[in-house]
């Protein structure tokens, strides 16, 4: 009767042993995961701010040509 | 930039699998080295954006005021990563996401007056004032800066004591050391690459706007 | 003209004004009592024992109030454009700023005293160290809090965001200040000793002195039209 008690606790703390032995690397990768996502979306920003202000920069100025009517 | 792209991959295949892990917090411990460099680059960013403000105080250079809007936003991404990893390690190491000790919570609150930086440069209708304030603003917030070192000295507290910046040398592991020095060149170089790209995408845009500006004078 | 003559005129001059209206002082005054009753009343006593709180509950009440009064001080001024006339005399800037901010600490300053007697009333709670060590403890905290709000009132008065720029400027300097303090306060309130009190205090000094140096030296630079 012991047995039958004892044996499905031991299940589940071998269970939560091994989740507790996965937490640690998810930890780890979503850490780094967060990381490189900050520093690419300020990259983006970046790209985005370099072609909006090429884009509204004044161009040579361009002589119509006189079409002689 | 290039070089701290590189230096990143190399620190990455280190920490993978060459690095030792850590005997008592195990492998969560790895995100020192994503946690470390980065409030080191956050410190840097936020000192030049403190500077170059300054600078524009006394000078009125435009220059100067693009360069701390650069610096001042890098600071704020990688202070984000910063207070993003520390709780994540201090979850699994010490069994709470937030601990309400000073370093921490002083580089949050570091964190905030640089939004307010950009609050308050968005937010004031006359731009060079704007500008002008914001610098103010950089400025008096640089007080912080030192505010936070001398509080991990002051208060024992759950965050580490400084093992690498202190009178007597650092105190880690040669190997874990090699890998925090490479992640922080690094962290350092891509944020220059980057602040440099900044820096002259802001200087661009303000060279639009005026002639926008000058040329809708010119219409009139 | 002299500066700490100018820094007097200053600072006369705004509390004469305060004192005809009376307005702003009244206003922080019932702030700092109703904000201590709201305070007390959302306190389960039964869990949170009253003088665990007390400090920290004092000092916010005095740091929300002081920072609500500061953002105000220039309101009057501006609003004829009489500030401009004060910028263009020979007073110098940084003696403006010392003479505003002396205003708003004898401002505080009352205050902190009603805000103390409001939160021990409330809450129910004696204090077991003497009252001059909380003087000495809220005399420098009450001097940062009145600088630094100060400062920053004058910078959120030209944003559109005005009031609710106001506290994400401040609050971060000021969260050290206010940490400091209610330790300190914390240990006054059990009974400890003053050895256990002079670190925290001599920080709250140095933190004060500090930003109304540095605040003099910045005022220009935030009042230059």
């Amino acid at each position: 009767m012991a047995q039958l008690v004892v044996a499905p606790s031991a299940l589940f703390a071998q269970a939560e042993a091994g989740q507790g032995a996965v937490r640690p690397y998810i930890h780890v990768y979503v850490a780094y995961g967060i990381a490189w996502l900050l520093v690419l979306m300020w990259a983006w920003r970046i790209s985005r701010m370099t072609k909006r202000a090429a884009a509204n920069a004044p161009g040579p100025q361009r002589e119509v040509p006189d079409s002689g009517r | 930039m290039g070089v701290g792209v590189a230096a990143l991959f190399v620190m990455h295949w280190m920490v993978a699998f060459w690095v030792p892990t850590e005997a008592s917090m195990g492998v969560v411990q790895r995100i020192f080295y994503i946690h470390v460099p980065a409030a080191w680059t956050t410190f840097l960013a936020f000192g030049i954006s403190a500077v170059a403000s300054a600078a524009y105080l006394w000078l009125r250079d435009e220059r100067a005021d693009a360069a701390a809007a650069a610096a001042a936003e890098g600071g704020l991404v990688f202070g984000a990563v910063m207070l993003t990893s520390g709780p994540l390690w201090a979850r699994i190491a010490w069994g709470t996401y937030w601990e309400w000790e000073p370093r921490l919570t002083l580089t949050l609150l570091l964190w905030f007056t640089y939004l307010g930086y950009f609050l308050v440069r968005s937010s004031v209708a006359d731009r060079r004032k704007g500008r002008r304030l914001a610098a103010v603003v950089a400025v008096a917030g640089s007080l912080n800066i030192p505010l936070i070192h001398v509080s991990v000295n002051w208060f024992r507290s759950l965050h580490p004591g400084a093992v690498v910046i202190k009178p007597d040398g650092p105190t880690l592991h040669p190997d874990m050391l090699t890998t925090l020095l490479t992640s922080a060149a690094g962290f350092a170089c891509l944020f220059l690459g980057l602040l440099c790209f900044r820096y002259r995408a802001g200087l661009a845009a303000e060279g639009a706007g005026r002639a926008e500006t000058d040329g809708e004078g010119a219409a009139q | 003209m002299n500066g700490f003559r100018a820094t007097w005129l200053f600072a006369v001059k705004d509390l004469r004004t305060e004192l005809r209206s009376g307005g702003r002082l009244a206003a922080m005054g019932a702030f700092v009592v109703l904000a201590a009753f709201l305070f007390a009343v959302s306190l389960d006593r039964t869990q949170v024992p009253g003088r665990s709180a007390a400090a920290g509950l004092l000092w916010l009440v005095v740091l929300f109030a002081t920072t609500t009064g500061a953002g105000r001080a220039f309101d009057a001024e501006e609003e004829d454009g009489a500030f401009r006339h004060v910028l263009a005399s020979p007073a110098p800037r940084g003696a403006v700023f010392v003479g505003k901010t002396a205003a708003n600490w004898v401002l505080a300053a009352i205050v902190a005293v009603l805000a103390f007697f409001a939160v021990t009333a409330f809450l129910g709670v004696r204090s077991t160290g003497p009252l001059a060590w909380h003087g000495a403890v809220l005399l420098p905290g009450t001097i940062g809090l009145a600088v630094v709000g100060t400062f920053f009132g004058r910078v959120s008065s030209h944003s559109g965001l005005r009031d609710a720029l106001l506290p994400v400027l401040s609050f971060p300097l000021l969260a050290p200040m206010v940490f400091f303090g209610s330790t300190a306060s914390a240990r006054v309130f059990l009974g400890r000793p003053w050895s256990e009190i002079a670190g925290p205090a001599r920080l709250l000094w140095a933190f004060a002195l500090g930003s109304l140096a540095a605040g003099a030296v910045l005022f220009r630079h935030a009042t230059d039209e």
